[in-house]
């Protein structure tokens, strides 16, 4: 089984690595939606933030960190990348199956698609928890 | 990048009662007869480099050195 030349060039130049804050930091930013998925014993933890305009609800900007192997990595990238200028629900649109075109991942990496998908689900997710008019939340100001 | 045929951890290390998280991050170097310390050194120069590059893509190296105890999360299996 060998990666395909887009899942090497993901791992060997990572898109958007990093986050917009410490997990602490991160947890107070209404601004700031953070996707946290995986676990440590099936060897993929994958860590996604997006950066939302509170007034457009555009997905400005998108940051992952990710353990995991070369596909885990080469899909936390490329889902970045896909979620910078889209709207949250244009978000919520992208399927694992894209992720597994795009990348040409063989049929035992595809979890790996799943789990960027999940990612990008539960950035979302908690932005409009932090955001949802029903639960409102005391932001934390520094 | 781990890259084996199976993506289950090493039996031999889950054997030896290694949790699940540590035995994905292994790595098993074999020696053989005609190996040369100048190879030893080459490998081991390659594997600082790559578990650097590793390091500064992981969430869980970010939390480690934040103090937070990962082993505390609620991770969902899958």
């Amino acid at each position: 089984m060998a990666y395909s030349d887009k899942v090497v060039d993901h791992y060997e130049n990572p898109r958007n690595v990093g986050n917009f804050g410490s997990t602490g930091e991160v947890k107070g930013r209404k601004d700031v939606g953070v996707g946290l998925v995986g676990a440590p014993e099936c060897g993929d933890v994958m860590q996604l933030q997006i950066k939302v305009n509170q007034d457009t609800g555009v997905i400005e900007d998108a940051k992952f960190k990710c353990f995991g192997c070369g596909s885990a990595i080469a899909s936390s990238s490329l889902a970045t990348e896909w979620l910078k200028g889209r709207t949250l629900d244009e978000g919520l649109s992208i399927r694992n199956t894209e992720i597994v075109e795009e990348l040409s991942l063989p049929p035992v990496k595809i979890h790996c698609s799943v789990l960027a998908e999940d990612a990008i689900k539960a950035a979302i997710a908690d932005y409009k928890a932090k955001n949802s008019t029903e639960a409102p939340q005391t932001a934390a100001k520094a | 990048m781990h890259q084996r045929a199976s993506l289950e951890p090493s039996y031999v290390l889950k054997g030896l009662g290694i949790g699940d998280d540590l035995a994905h991050s292994s790595l098993r170097l074999s020696l053989g007869r005609w190996t040369t310390e100048e190879e030893v050194e080459f490998a081991g120069a390659k594997i600082i480099e790559a578990v650097r590059k590793l390091r500064s893509l992981s969430p869980l190296y970010d939390m480690h050195q934040e103090g937070i105890d990962i082993t505390k999360i609620e991770w969902q299996a899958h």
